[in-house]
């Protein structure tokens, strides 16, 4: 058998037994099935997020862009190099602390507790079934044809297989698997694409010796309005494509729900860290590769094919063993954090919230594994079936669900007085928009990104929306003061408070209360 | 450089360094929050 | 019936309005009050510094003082205004430092500063040439007193400085 194929399969056994060593963990509480008791990590939360983040795109869509256009696709890369950082920055700190006072254990849980909305929970949680299931069924799908492809094997049962321990080890160890695995996954990501990188170079000659070359077939694809400046002067399209993935992961429900598992606030300054470092060395190097491909693979058939073709023609025996599973490890990473919310929204969002309210801890940890299994035992099926429309939805799953929940996840942090008529308005205006523009086209009539529209829609429909709803309750707004973090003193005092007089203050703080113990 | 066209490069090169650098500063910033806090909820709670 | 003290009480530089108006130039948004005044002990201690060095010779006078609740020393280069009045008792922090234990800590500070700041081949004589125990006044300021995120801060009232409370 083929070295490849024995590394993967090894690999595919070595995730499943993280996936059972964590069953039984997993199996103490919703708490632990669903957040991992709260207790990550920086460096789990930071590579977990990001390998999450990084799709199957990152290794078939994004090489493929980039050998079609030139550099103009690097927007694309810049963006998603600054999307975790931006996420982290925005959004962790608050979350985290809002989220445990809240109690919410999903992020559509939470956005229903902060804004005290049962709406909210129904609209937010159909919007997630919807474009998470079709983003779900697009990385099945995507699994079942890379594993096709670069093995051989038949199509079901690439899917069967490839599919099919991501199920099991999702199921067993929820979402402490699914954050271990990625921590793994996320490895072998950068490994894979870094030696592919240096060897591409050592082929090309380096960044000039790329360039160079590139401009000699075609000088435009250095340009970064793209291919024959077909985007030329169009800073609109430009802005979108690096918009998008620099604060569209603020929206994605799998993706913020990791704010939610640190183990504190104090996490996110050496995530942050992490994820810069991860970035600026993954990131951008799909699409290097893609315009290598453009020089060493000009006949390629299949734009998406880059990267393996690159691998198996150029490159040494050994990195085409772990080309397979990086390629994998993109796909099942994102995969399983999808079916995992997926099963979370099924099981905490609509059975638990609406079906039984009772339920006890074993039974919330059984449906939501039911649930897991539910969707994902669906999600082959659709992969195998191929039922056309279907797929049509996955274009709009990333800019629906960022547009649809970016708004409120931000607002949620950010702006004390944001209400549920807001929100809700901002979610279906956003999510709306998105579809049309997509659906229909727009971009080409506006010049403007679908993103793009839908986050400015967004944002006037919170706005306005706001206007009509009532302010929020005084728990609400005790808890919103809370989550910003011991910030009661004014920023002008705290910038000059006198560090040296500290012992002081406390012996004073101390004589205080005896002297006067009533007072407060 | 690099056989950039300076419109690339100048919209491109930066940005591994922007984000790097923005992540530093976000890692310092809270670092001196986080001890400010501290001194203020320790100050509070302390040796009680 | 209020028992009064004797104590030395160090010169206030920052009255009451001029505490409040500090606070408030700093912070516009906010509300003060200065409610009432404590006052915190120190000890003081002088010392003359001999250091026969053919090379380096150091002389002169070196002050430092050690707070009298949590003794940790402080350098001082000028010499603390003082003044005796009479406070009442419910003002005064107590100090828990005795003068023997507190003049070894001063001498072991001050060595421990001359050290660091110059290489000195032998260690410096020191003769103390005074000591006292005196009381720094610190006001007690509330901030947005009715409102909901109300604080307290403590102002030394000979520099300016201030710290929150709880």
């Amino acid at each position: 058998m083929r070295v490849d194929i024995v590394f993967f399969i090894c690999y595919l056994l070595f995730l499943l037994g993280i996936g059972v060593y964590f069953t039984r963990k997993a199996s103490r509480s919703p708490e632990s099935y669903l957040l991992a008791d709260r207790k990550l990590g920086p460096a789990v939360t930071a590579l977990t997020m990001q390998s999450t983040s990084m799709s199957g795109f990152m290794f078939m869509g994004g090489p493929a862009l980039a050998y079609q256009h030139g550099w103009y696709a690097i927007m694309y890369a810049i963006g998603d190099a600054g999307g975790g950082i931006v996420n982290l920055t925005v959004l962790g700190k608050r979350m985290r602390r809002m989220s445990q006072l809240l109690g919410a254990l999903s992020p559509i849980e939470y956005l229903e507790k902060r804004f005290e909305s049962a709406a909210i929970r129904v609209v937010g949680a159909t919007i997630t079934i919807i474009f998470l299931f079709a983003y779900v069924f697009a990385q099945f799908l995507a699994a079942g044809k890379t594993l096709e492809t670069l093995t051989g094997w038949k199509y079901e049962w690439a899917v069967i297989i490839g599919v099919g321990i991501i199920i099991l080890y999702t199921v067993a160890g929820g979402y402490l698997a699914v954050v271990w695995t990625d921590f793994f996954q996320s490895i072998i990501m950068l490994l894979g694409v870094l030696f592919l990188v240096i060897a591409g170079f050592n082929h090309v000659g380096g960044l000039s010796g790329l360039n160079q070359q590139l401009a000699e077939i075609d000088p435009s694809y250095l340009s970064i309005w793209g291919k024959d400046y077909v985007y030329y002067g169009q800073w609109g399209v430009i802005i979108g494509s690096s918009l998008i993935y620099m604060i569209g992961y603020m929206g994605l429900p799998h993706v913020v729900v990791r704010h939610m598992s640190m183990r504190s606030t104090k996490t996110v300054k050496t995530a942050t860290l992490i994820t810069a470092i991860y970035n600026q060395l993954f990131t951008y190097s799909p699409y290097l590769l893609g315009f290598m491909g453009i020089i060493l693979l000009p006949q390629l058939s299949d734009p998406e094919m880059v990267i393996p073709t690159l691998a198996y023609t150029f490159f040494p025996g050994i990195l085409s063993a772990i080309l397979l599973s990086a390629v994998m490890a993109a796909i099942m990473s994102t995969a399983d954090s999808i079916l995992m919310q997926a099963g979370t929204t099924l099981s905490r969002d609509i059975y638990q919230r609406f079906i039984d309210k009772k339920a006890s801890y074993s039974r919330v940890v059984l449906i939501s594994r039911l649930s897991v299994l539910l969707a994902g035992v669906i999600g082959i099926l659709v992969a195998i079936i191929q039922p056309p429309r279907v797929f049509d939805l996955v274009v709009f799953a990333f800019g629906t669900l960022g547009n649809s929940f970016m708004v409120a996840y931000i607002a949620s942090v950010y702006w004390k007085n944001a209400n549920k008529v807001g929100v809700l308005s901002s979610m279906i205006a956003g999510g709306l928009s998105n579809i049309l523009w997509t659906s229909l086209n727009w971009e080409a009539v506006t010049g403007i990104h679908p993103f793009l529209a839908g986050l400015i829609i967004s944002i006037i429909a919170m706005l306005i929306g706001n206007r009509f709803g009532t302010p929020p309750s005084e728990k609400i707004q005790k808890i919103f003061d809370e989550a910003k973090g011991q910030r009661i003193l004014p920023k002008n005092i705290e910038k000059n408070i006198a560090k040296d007089i500290g012992p002081e203050a406390r012996t004073v703080s101390l004589f205080l209360k005896q002297v006067n113990p009533v007072n407060g | 450089m690099f056989h950039f066209p300076a419109e690339t490069f100048w919209l491109v090169v930066p940005w591994p360094i922007i984000w790097l650098t923005w992540a530093i500063i976000v890692f310092f910033k809270f670092k001196r929050d986080e001890e400010l806090e501290d001194e203020y909820v320790n100050n509070g709670k302390g040796d009680e | 019936m209020i028992k009064l003290q004797t104590i030395l009480v160090e010169k206030i530089n920052f009255e009451k309005d001029e505490t409040k108006r500090l606070l408030e130039k700093l912070d516009s948004e906010s509300t003060y009050k200065v409610q009432h005044c404590i006052y915190y002990p120190y000890l003081f201690f002088e010392y003359s510094v001999q250091k026969k060095n053919f090379f380096d010779p150091i002389e002169g006078k070196l002050g430092c003082t050690i707070d009298g609740v949590n003794k940790i020393g402080a350098l001082i280069d000028t010499y603390p205004l003082l003044d005796e009045k009479k406070i009442a008792d419910g003002q005064i922090v107590n100090c828990t430092l005795s003068l023997p234990d507190a003049e070894a800590i001063a001498k072991k500070f001050l060595l421990d500063s001359i050290l660091r700041k110059r290489k000195v081949f032998t260690i410096p004589k020191l003769k103390m040439t005074q000591q006292k125990i005196f009381y720094r006044p610190y006001w007690i300021v509330k901030g947005n007193e009715d409102k909901p995120n109300h604080f307290l801060l403590l102002v030394d009232a000979v520099s300016g400085k201030f710290h929150p409370l709880h």
